[in-house]
């Protein structure tokens, strides 16, 4: 067994989102500014708090962006200012198939106790959630710790996680914390206020200098599959983004939830930038150009740099064969998750480093498998379209295009915007360059051709047309 | 080995297996260079060939303690499952297995609150299982996970791929596709899902063999045999799917037998969908095919098939004269169970046209065979159909207990389509014993089915009967009831 194997196949773990150390900025190669400048941007033009929706691809990068976005606030140099962050991942706390926005209210709260306390040493005077959480802690507190005496905010992080799990408990608290959502929301603006004024006055956590305001974070909002009485899917997330927009708008303090981009590319997405301001997605990295396929050298450059920090200590054409490298980056699309498990999967086909162009043909051909039986029959004529259309655009609100950007067999990309002040940043879409290889993608794709080729008759005798 | 083959296994874009040996030493590498939490899938459709491999990896990692949890009943949320099943100290690997008990049919699949589950819980699985978690799964789990669970797909570290060897395959192909088709209406609810999982699963394995060891016969069989348990479980999408697939491959090696089977079987499928003309079309269409190859057994078959159309048409003339020809033929080759099932249709029609001492004596005809071969659902069929004979004739004793037989029959072979049916029946007969308390009894019963199916459309119309039999009990007025 090769230990330089082993090193690069726990490095590339396609589950853990990118650290400080592993992080890279592949803004340009992404065809637009990184998350972390153009949300402090909005910041410094903003006059009141901005309530900014962030979306992209499954694995695309968005928790690595968070993550990043979370150190540049706190450590930003002068001329911008410093902002607390509060970085909630609503998946420790909410069930993804049962969540309310009273639980999300309650998340929001409980983090920021929590960061204020283990972080800036602040310990919140509030008194209306510790008094609404006494009179709702026997439904998820053990008769030990019901015994231990009052639960106070600042404390109640683990405790309130318990929830998630326990869907009882959960739907006990909401019957009594729901009829006082107006109330809620009001203490948490105290809150909020209170805690503002303490990063204000004095240098908190990492920072080096006094925050000017609070940043909340909230990851993983996009996974949230159904609101509580309504239908699975685009209608929660409708319910929960839209509907629902005054109840996540009206706290005071900057927000940044992240959507779904099934949502974002669906009709509504006119309503949401009316309610939210300019979304910002997450875009693949761009490793061809559009139209013409042709290699993108800043898109390979950054996934090479991206990969080359993961390898620790080797050089890139250590670890692999050029050829082979080149292939796994090529397939991967620019999809940054995707890279790590071709990564992953190459190691386990050699038998040492440099990897080879098999074991990486290898890896790919996981994909390959799982892509050629899991795509549904009436997918395949939607791909040749849109691998045909000059445009490379997807029909506006199609149900089935929306699918494919979730299971990615279309990956969407942007050309152009960053800090081009004259460029005009336009999105395209692009068959993964995987699933245009399969024998069912190119037979749609010639019979595209062959319909197309075919004279068309001037009238139309099918029974729609003799329909009344 | 020829340049062809060559070329075939190094295109990395082949669908094709790797060879076993190739993803066994990769699995075993994955396992060996695994620290902490890593989500491995290994796609193997057969639960022999996955003992097998398991048993490989144990004699290779001797150094591993791999720890084994096989799940054999459904579960609704997995980690929750495997929290309370886990060893007592951590071992180097988790390899989890049936996950297939925890999934009905492929189509549904993706709306189950298993998988939903997956994707919600995706973060806590670290935590629960901080080392390598490798899940051993048949391919429809795969492709419903891929599907409907992506954020939980999108952390794997790999999947890798088994198909069965053509020996292995052939051997269970025979054991599921023996036997005489009507068998399968014996089978419950539960058998014929499990039947279909295992066909899909061998399907699979066949089409993923390398070209030139196909064996597109075989995957015909399967897809005939799949095909009509999903037409009998009502899955028609499913099921046509399969039989379309029959036509390409039968064109592809111009079998005209099996084309016309698969014509016979979508055509039954329209007519299961109301779309007559195009049913009718698929019958004469395959009649004609059968004549011309001499296969007077199928013949018959499409007959009996035709009869059906034309009854659903209230066509009673028709239908009675394609159910006799069918009679005969089966009667002459000496297919006696099929001539059965004839002459039950036969009777049917007989009573709609009220003939009725006539179709007695053919249902009773179809009664003995069925006894003589104990085919209980057509005993059961026969009994239901006496049943509604009898109470036309005003035998209202012996139309109860035809009726409760019939029952019992379908009960024990928890066959959901026909039991309401029965109960319906029950419920209006007594009515007519003017005891509204029992019918209410029995309208309750076959609700409680019509739900548990998803049947909206006899729900609705249990519910408005149910509604109109309590305010009869209540207010006691006189029941105005459509018999």
């Amino acid at each position: 067994m090769s230990d330089a194997l082993k090193s690069i196949y726990n490095a590339c773990d396609p589950y853990a989102p990118a650290t400080a150390e592993f992080y890279c900025d592949c803004a340009i190669a992404r065809g637009g500014s990184a998350l972390a400048l153009e949300f402090q941007r909005h910041l410094a033009l903003a006059n009141d708090h901005i309530y900014f929706l962030f979306s992209g691809h499954i694995g695309c990068g968005k928790s690595s962006e968070l993550g990043q976005l979370k150190r540049s606030l706190m450590h930003a140099a002068p001329p911008h200012a410093c902002y607390f962050p509060i970085l909630l991942n609503v998946s420790d706390y909410l069930d993804d198939y049962d969540a309310t926005p009273t639980d999300i209210l309650l998340a929001i709260v409980t983090e920021l106790a929590d960061t204020l306390r283990t972080q800036a040493n602040i310990e919140l005077t509030d008194t209306y959630f510790t008094k609404r959480l006494n009179e709702v802690k026997s439904y998820f507190l053990s008769d030990v710790e019901l015994n231990e005496g009052e639960l106070s905010l600042g404390f109640a992080k683990a405790k309130i996680q318990r929830l998630k799990k326990d869907p009882t408990a959960r739907h006990q608290v909401r019957a009594v914390l729901e009829p006082r959502m107006s109330t809620m929301l009001e203490e948490i603006n105290l809150i909020f206020d209170e805690a503002r004024l303490a990063i204000k006055t004095r240098k908190v956590g990492e920072s080096s200098r006094a925050c000017n305001d609070i940043v909340v974070i909230v990851d993983n909002l996009e996974k949230i599959r159904r609101i509580s009485g309504l239908e699975e899917g685009l209608s929660s997330q409708r319910e929960l983004f839209l509907e629902r927009y005054t109840q996540l708008a009206s706290l005071k303090a900057h927000f940044i939830y992240t959507v779904p981009l099934r949502l974002v590319r669906s009709p509504d997405s006119p309503q949401l930038e009316q309610r939210y301001g300019p979304l910002f997605v997450l875009p693949m990295i761009k490793v061809i150009e559009r139209g013409t396929r042709r290699p993108y050298q800043a898109g390979i450059d950054s996934m090479l740099g991206l990969l080359g920090k993961r390898l620790g200590g080797l050089k890139l054409d250590e670890a692999f064969a050029s050829d082979a490298l080149e292939f796994l980056l090529t397939y991967s699309g620019g999809h940054v998750r995707n890279l790590m498990t071709f990564v992953q999967n190459a190691c386990t086909y050699a038998d040492n480093i440099p990897i080879p162009l098999l074991a990486a043909q290898k890896a790919i051909q996981q994909t390959v498998r799982t892509y050629s039986t899991a795509i549904p029959e009436e997918h395949w004529e939607k791909l040749a379209r849109l691998d045909r259309s000059p445009d490379q655009k997807i029909p506006n609100g199609d149900p089935d295009y929306l699918v494919m950007l979730e299971n990615l067999s279309v990956l969407e990309y942007v050309n152009g915007g960053g800090d081009d002040p004259f460029a005009v940043a336009e999105t395209w879409y692009a068959v993964n360059p995987i699933v245009r290889q399969l024998q069912k993608f190119k037979a749609a794709a010639r019979k595209l051709e062959d319909d197309a080729r075919k004279p068309q008759p001037a009238t139309d005798n099918s029974p729609d047309q003799a329909a009344p | 080995m020829s340049d062809d083959t060559i070329a075939a296994t190094a295109d990395p874009f082949s669908s094709t297996a790797l060879d076993e040996e190739t993803e066994l030493r990769a699995l075993q590498q994955a396992l060996q260079f695994s620290e902490g939490f890593k989500l491995i899938f290994v796609r193997c459709n057969q639960p022999e060939h996955r003992k097998r491999l398991v048993e490989i990896l144990r004699t290779r990692l001797p150094e591993q303690n791999i720890s084994e949890v096989h799940l054999t009943e459904p579960v609704t949320h997995l980690l929750d499952a495997l929290r309370e099943r886990l060893p007592s100290s951590a071992p180097d690997a988790l390899l989890v297995s049936g996950l297939e008990y925890s999934l009905p049919v492929a189509a549904e699949a993706p709306t189950t609150p298993f998988i939903a589950n997956l994707n919600a819980s995706r973060n806590s699985f670290p935590e629960v299982i901080p080392y390598p978690l490798v899940l051993w799964i048949p391919e429809y789990v795969l492709n419903a996970i891929i599907l409907a669970a992506p954020d939980f797909f999108s952390i794997r570290s790999g999947v890798y791929f088994f198909a069965a060897t053509p020996g292995e395959t052939m051997e269970v192909a025979d054991s599921l596709t023996s036997g005489a088709e009507f068998t399968l209406y014996d089978l419950t609810h539960a058998e014929k899902l499990e039947r279909i999982r295992a066909i899909e699963n061998l399907l699979a394995d066949y089409e993923a063999l390398p070209a030139d060891q196909r064996d597109l016969y075989a995957e015909m069989r399967l897809h005939l045999r799949v095909g009509n348990l999903l037409a009998m479980l009502a899955s028609y999408d499913a099921a046509e799917s399969h039989y379309q697939q029959i036509l390409t491959l039968a064109n592809e090696l111009s079998d005209r037998p099996y084309k016309a089977a698969a014509l016979i079987s979508i055509g039954v499928i329209y007519l299961d969908k109301r779309r007559f003309p195009e049913a009718e079309e698929a019958f004469q269409k395959s009649i004609e095919m059968f004549y011309e190859s001499n296969n007077h057994e199928y013949v018959a078959y499409a007959l009996a098939n035709l009869g059906n159309l034309y009854a659903a048409l209230r066509r009673w003339d028709d239908a009675k004269k394609a159910y006799e020809q069918s009679v005969e033929i089966r009667h002459k080759l000496g297919k006696t169970v099929e001539e059965g099932l004839s002459l039950y249709h036969l009777a049917l029609v007989l009573t709609e046209q009220g003939q009725l001492p006539e179709a007695e004596e053919v249902y009773k005809q179809s009664f003995d065979i069925a006894r003589e071969h104990d085919i209980y659902s057509l005993l059961g069929a026969n009994l239901h159909g006496l049943g509604f004979l009898y109470k036309k004739q005003g035998r209202r004793s012996e139309a109860d207990r035809a009726y409760q037989q019939a029952l019992n029959i379908f009960r024990q072979l928890d066959n959901r389509k026909i039991v309401p049916k029965i109960l319906h029946n029950l419920a209006l007969l007594r009515i007519d014993q003017g005891d509204i308390e029992s019918a209410i009894d029995f309208v309750k019963q076959a609700v409680e089915i019509l739900k548990a199916v998803g049947d909206k459309q006899n729900l609705a119309k249990e519910h408005a009967l149910l509604e109109t039999l309590e305010k009869e009990a209540k207010e006691g007025h006189k029941l105005s009831i459509k018999q």
